[in-house]
């Protein structure tokens, strides 16, 4: 098959991140030529979930010296050509430090820090069930149900609601505790962490953010005020601000009031489309989403080659790219985009200044809930930076019901900012899995790394005019940044499309071999179905590239959505 | 390599809908039409189940269809075994249509009927049925009916039934089926001592209102936790009580015995009467003053010599005998039998805790939300809950705000007024006044009379200056001799046709238009003095004339 494969592009997209999968769409979606290619065997890139196995690979392979092996590949060039050799894109990544720990809960182990010895024993367990762990290797995605990411891709994945946000409640002196936040009207009806007249006073005031921008004379004296002025004026307790604050608006209480309440009404807004919470988890881990961009791709006639190294772009006199060497093999295209981290040293700055900013990552398996309940939940916290905790830490714990890890199993996402994950993460830890209190949960696993944050640096200057980088996860809880992105390049490619306009519903779409008129004169009492159309499911593992591309029918009849 | 890909325009899909249409009409006419040709031939088949099958998922309120269903699986009826399949089938086939529809009357219907034929119905799959229909649909009353049935069936203990509305209340505050539901299962499971004014025992009263109250407080503009929270602190007083027994003379030796009752109670609940201690029950004919088969309110006819001394026995219960001595010469014997208060029982003091938190917190949500119906109201009930004189002021300004908030339903609250205006002064009353003697409540802007029964035994009432439009619980007032009535809005004087012992009715400034309506007094022999002036009636040719030619038994007659 790839003796045959077309060698001329409009775009070749490199590395399957987020941002490039949704080019790639975007693309195939208005009718160009797309060549998608990674050099892994896995979609995602930085945004991929593992397996445990998996993650075992990864880590050794992030864990062994960076030997830079030069791109030796030859390759007929034409005057005035020049090769621009492709960076090693592990090169964003450091820290990497993966432990497994003592399963059995005998005090003694708890001088050493089990680090080797049981690994076996944990994980053979777990690898027994067939998908066992999956992690999300650079972020545990989370997103606004009302944002366009719902609406981009819900037709390609499945999405499970986050059932709760919890927050981290210091009393006084204490050391602080878990407690879920009062966010919908049913929480607040339900919650007993606020008092009769608290309940009052938050309901008003979520009211009030929900339609904030409809009565501006309430708020022009506070225009330039910081937000928590804002909320002593309308007489919020200390609880209720910590709630409003640290938890539904995620900010730190001196933005602007104007910011603050922005960030409040798209919380709200947010609330209730699909659940009780405003977020949404990516059903089987959030590596799936780029997975998804690249089926809409696929059914649009993207062609995939994963396993396939890119050594080199090909680049004109003028600067110009024309395209890349891979294995040997010449492609053309007129346009390239790349994951920042894969594309050569000269076009991006990374890595070379030792404050750039970068991500700190922890993930870890844990065996019951950090706040159990009878049902299971998936949590969303968020740790201020105060009473001692140094960042704010973004917490996502997932369950076996979300397909990333057995039942009775939970999976923790720590996200901040910082330069030493496990250092900066130490806070969080320690209050959430403490020092083996009984009631608190025992982490099976852990892998702490850092990753430089490629949102922040500048990815345009350096590069030719048609080469597009793409970044990888930011800190932010959703993905605007990534679509926004993703937007961008694609108008700087294409001025004059439309950016992913709605995929087509399954019966607007004439297959050329299907024969599209129904029989006439059906006999009533042949099993002639009146009522709706049949729905067919498709299990979105087990599907190879190959089927991917062909699966076009089947991709498209599938109308299972993430919730109703 | 597949083929470029299409995507239809939306004129092609529109032809396509309608091509489709038409067909699924032509296959459905044909289909009724074999379906009544095998109905009018009385043919019961496997064919027919078939055909009203996909019939009724596309159209399942086809309600004929149903019955010729019903029909055929009745004639099908084989022995337990497969009659038990049969109807298996016909679940199946019911939530197939309920999923199409499911708000359909006759699957709903049928499904009644499906597990009422069972041998061994399939409750317990029948309530998860329910949970699932009531998810999809809150409110969808079919599927509450069918619960309720299902409940009773299947022996789910209220216990049960009152987490699952627990449930669905946390989820959603505003479900008002649920609420509802709970306010009927909670007097079952928990239920109240005889002798307590709650609806529920005390302790479920108490975290009840908690948890109602934290529902107001989450969200006061929704009505569903009010309408509870008001259930909850209303006085329900259970059992009928006595009130009052009495013997009123109204001319010479002619009288009459009178019981009040606390409610309205059929005539067989009136106590036998035995006089100066035989040993046989009178035979007395009691009738209600309002005509009702139930009243607060029973008088029978007893003619008493005036110049000795009776002794009315009344036998309550076997253990329980009310004596009433009419004393030689005296016009009239009255008895308090109960000596408990206007509204029902006493609180006790946890309840009556209990309420006045209700209160502080009501007062508070009014603080931070000034304006709200609902906050208002409930204050109103609980306040008079706790104690309507006390609180008289304070409810009668709440009374006044919530006419202004809520305009339309004004009269409603003018009507809530008269009722504080009238309960607080028999309460009063009561305290001072000797027995039989003046009632007064004028210029008080009643619009309605209420608890007229506490009046029964009275001789003089004055309600004058009022906002009065209809009089008709003033029948009640069989003991009374001067009523009083000037500045009002009356018109019928039907109401006081039996007031047997009227022999004074003033009615000045009121809305008497005709003879005709002062002709309703003529029975009244006892009635010498009336004052009409300041009526319609009075511009009348001959009025004074006239008026005397129908009711010849009045001496003084003011017109003017």
């Amino acid at each position: 098959m790839e003796a045959e494969l077309p060698t001329e592009y409009d775009v070749i997209v490199v590395g399957t991140g987020l941002v490039e999968c949704i080019v790639a769409a975007a693309s195939a979606r208005v009718g160009k030529k797309v060549l998608h290619i990674d050099k892994n065997d896995y979609y995602g890139g930085q945004w991929a979930s593992f397996t445990l196995r998996n993650i075992e690979q990864w880590v050794e392979e992030h864990t062994a010296s960076h030997q830079e092996t030069k791109n030796t590949e030859e390759c007929a060039l034409e005057e005035g050509e020049k090769l621009a050799p492709t960076s090693d894109p592990r090169r964003v990544y450091s820290k990497v430090k993966l432990s497994w720990h003592a399963h059995d809960e005998a005090p003694t182990a708890s001088e050493e820090s089990a680090t080797k010895d049981d690994s076996g024993e944990g994980s053979s367990e777990e690898t027994t069930t067939p998908k066992a762990e999956t992690k999300d290797e650079a972020k545990e995605i989370k997103t606004w149900s009302q944002e366009e990411m719902m609406q981009l891709s819900r037709k390609y994945a499945e999405f499970k609601c986050i059932t709760r946000v919890l927050t981290w409640l210091v009393n006084g002196g204490d050391e602080g505790s878990l407690l879920v936040v009062p966010c919908s009207r049913s929480d607040v009806f339900t919650t007993s962490s606020v008092s009769l007249v608290e309940k009052r006073l938050l309901m008003k005031f979520l009211e009030f953010c929900h339609s904030y921008d409809q009565q501006p004379e309430q708020l022009e004296e506070y225009a330039d005020k910081p937000f928590v002025d804002f909320l002593k004026s309308r007489k919020l307790t200390d609880n209720i601000t910590h709630f409003v604050t640290d938890s539904i608006a995620m900010v730190v209480g001196d933005v602007p009031c104007k910011e603050g309440l922005e960030r409040m009404k798209l919380f709200l807004t947010s609330l209730g489309r699909y659940g009780t919470t405003p977020f949404l988890f990516s059903m089987y881990g959030c590596g799936e989403l780029p997975q998804a961009f690249c089926r809409l791709c696929a059914v649009f006639e993207g062609t995939y080659i994963l396993r396939r190294p890119v050594s080199s772009l090909i680049i004109n006199s003028g600067n110009t790219c024309l395209g890349l060497v891979s294995e040997g093999q010449r492609f053309k295209c007129s346009h390239l985009v790349i994951d920042a981290a894969y594309a050569p040293q000269e076009y991006a700055a990374i890595g070379s200044s030792p404050k750039q900013p970068s991500l700190s990552r922890g993930i870890f398996i844990i065996d019951r809930s950090i706040l159990p309940n009878e049902k299971e939940q998936l949590t969303l916290l968020r740790l201020p930076a105060k009473d001692g905790n140094p960042q704010i830490v973004t917490i996502l714990e997932v369950g076996g019901g979300s397909g990333v890890c057995p039942k009775d199993l939970y999976c923790v996402h720590m996200t901040c900012q910082g330069y030493d994950a496990e250092e900066d993460l130490k806070i969080a830890v320690q209050r959430l899995f403490g020092c083996g209190a009984t009631s608190q949960p025992t982490v099976l696993m852990s892998l702490y790394f850092n990753l430089v944050d490629l949102s922040a640096c500048d990815l345009v200057s350096g590069a030719p005019t048609n080469v597009y980088l793409c970044s990888g996860p930011d800190t932010e809880l959703d993905y605007d940044f990534a679509i926004d992105q993703a937007k961008n390049v694609f108008t700087r490619m294409f001025p004059e499309e439309e950016f992913l306009p709605r995929a087509p519903d399954p019966d607007e779409i004439v297959f050329d071999n299907a024969g599209a008129e129904p029989k006439d004169g059906d006999n009533f009492d042949s099993n002639t179905k009146m009522g709706e159309k049949d729905e067919a499911t498709v299990n979105p593992e087990n599907r190879t590239d190959e089927e991917k591309a062909l699966a076009a029918d089947e991709v498209l009849s599938s109308t299972k959505e993430g919730s109703s | 390599m597949h083929g470029r890909l299409k995507i239809k325009t939306t004129a092609e899909q529109a032809a396509e809908k309608q091509k489709e249409r038409e067909g699924k009409r032509k296959l459905y006419l044909g289909g009724v039409t074999k379906a009544f040709e095998k109905r009018s031939s009385g043919t019961h088949d496997e064919e027919g189940l078939k055909i009203t099958a996909q019939l009724l998922a596309a159209n399942p309120d086809a309600a004929t269809l149903w019955n010729f269903r019903r029909e055929i699986l009745l004639a099908l009826k084989g022995d337990d075994e497969s009659w038990e399949k049969l109807l298996t089938g016909e679940l199946a086939m019911v939530e197939s249509c309920l999923m199409k529809n499911h708000k359909s009357y006759g699957a709903w219907h049928h499904r009644f009927w499906v597990m009422m034929n069972f041998p061994k119905p399939p409750w317990k799959a029948e309530l998860s049925l329910c949970d699932k229909y009531l998810k999809l649909d809150e409110r969808n009353f079919h599927c509450w009916d069918y619960r309720r049935f299902v409940v009773l069936g299947s022996n789910q203990q209220p216990e049960d039934e009152l987490k699952f509305s627990q449930h669905l209340i946390e989820h959603n505050l505003s479900n008002y089926s649920a609420w509802h539901y709970r306010s009927k299962l909670l007097p079952l499971v928990h239920p109240p001592p005889s002798n307590t004014p709650h609806p529920i025992s005390e302790g479920a009263l108490i975290k009840e209102l908690q948890t109602v109250v934290e529902a107001v407080f989450t969200d006061p503009s929704d009505q569903s936790p009010w309408f509870f929270l008001r259930w909850l602190v209303n006085r329900q007083e259970k059992v009928p009580r006595m009130l009052q027994v009495g013997y009123v003379r109204y001319k010479g030796d002619s009288g009459l015995v009178i019981c009040v009752f606390s409610q309205p109670v059929p005539q067989r609940a009136v106590p036998f009467i035995r006089l100066n201690g035989a040993d046989s029950d009178e035979t007395l004919i009691w009738y209600a003053p309002n005509d009702e088969d139930y009243s607060n309110v029973w008088v029978a006819e007893l003619n008493l010599s005036s110049v000795e001394a009776h002794t009315i026995s009344l036998i309550i219960d076997p253990s329980m005998t009310e004596m009433l001595n009419v004393g030689e010469g005296s016009t009239q014997a009255i008895e308090w039998v109960t000596t408990l208060e206007v509204g029902g029982e006493e609180l006790s003091d946890t309840a009556r805790s209990t309420l006045e938190e209700v209160k502080d917190n009501c007062v508070t949500l009014d603080e931070l939300d000034p304006g709200n119906k609902w906050v208002l109201l409930t204050l109103v009930d609980v306040m008079w809950a706790l104690d309507c004189h006390t609180h008289q002021k304070k409810i009668h300004s709440y009374l006044s705000q919530l006419q202004e908030l809520d305009v339309l339903r004004n009269k409603y609250y003018a009507d809530m007024k008269s009722k504080l205006a009238m309960e607080t002064s028999l309460k009063q009353y009561r305290i001072v006044a000797e027995v039989g003697s003046k009632f007064e409540l004028s210029g008080h802007s009643l619009t309605r009379i209420t608890l007229s029964h506490l009046l029964a035994s009275t001789a003089s009432i004055d309600l004058s200056r009022n906002d009065l439009t209809s009089i008709s619980p003033l029948s009640n007032l069989v003991a009374c001799r001067k009523l009083i009535l000037d500045d009002n809005q009356i018109q019928n004087l039907a109401p006081l046709a039996g007031l047997k012992a009227l022999e004074s009715l003033s009615l000045t400034h009121n809305k008497i238009q005709s003879l005709e309506q002062l002709k309703v007094l003529e029975g009244l022999s006892a009635l010498t003095e009336l004052n009409v002036s300041a009526n319609p009636v009075c511009d009348l040719d001959n009025t004074g004339e006239d008026i005397r030619k129908i009711l010849p038994h009045i001496k003084t007659l003011i017109l003017r």
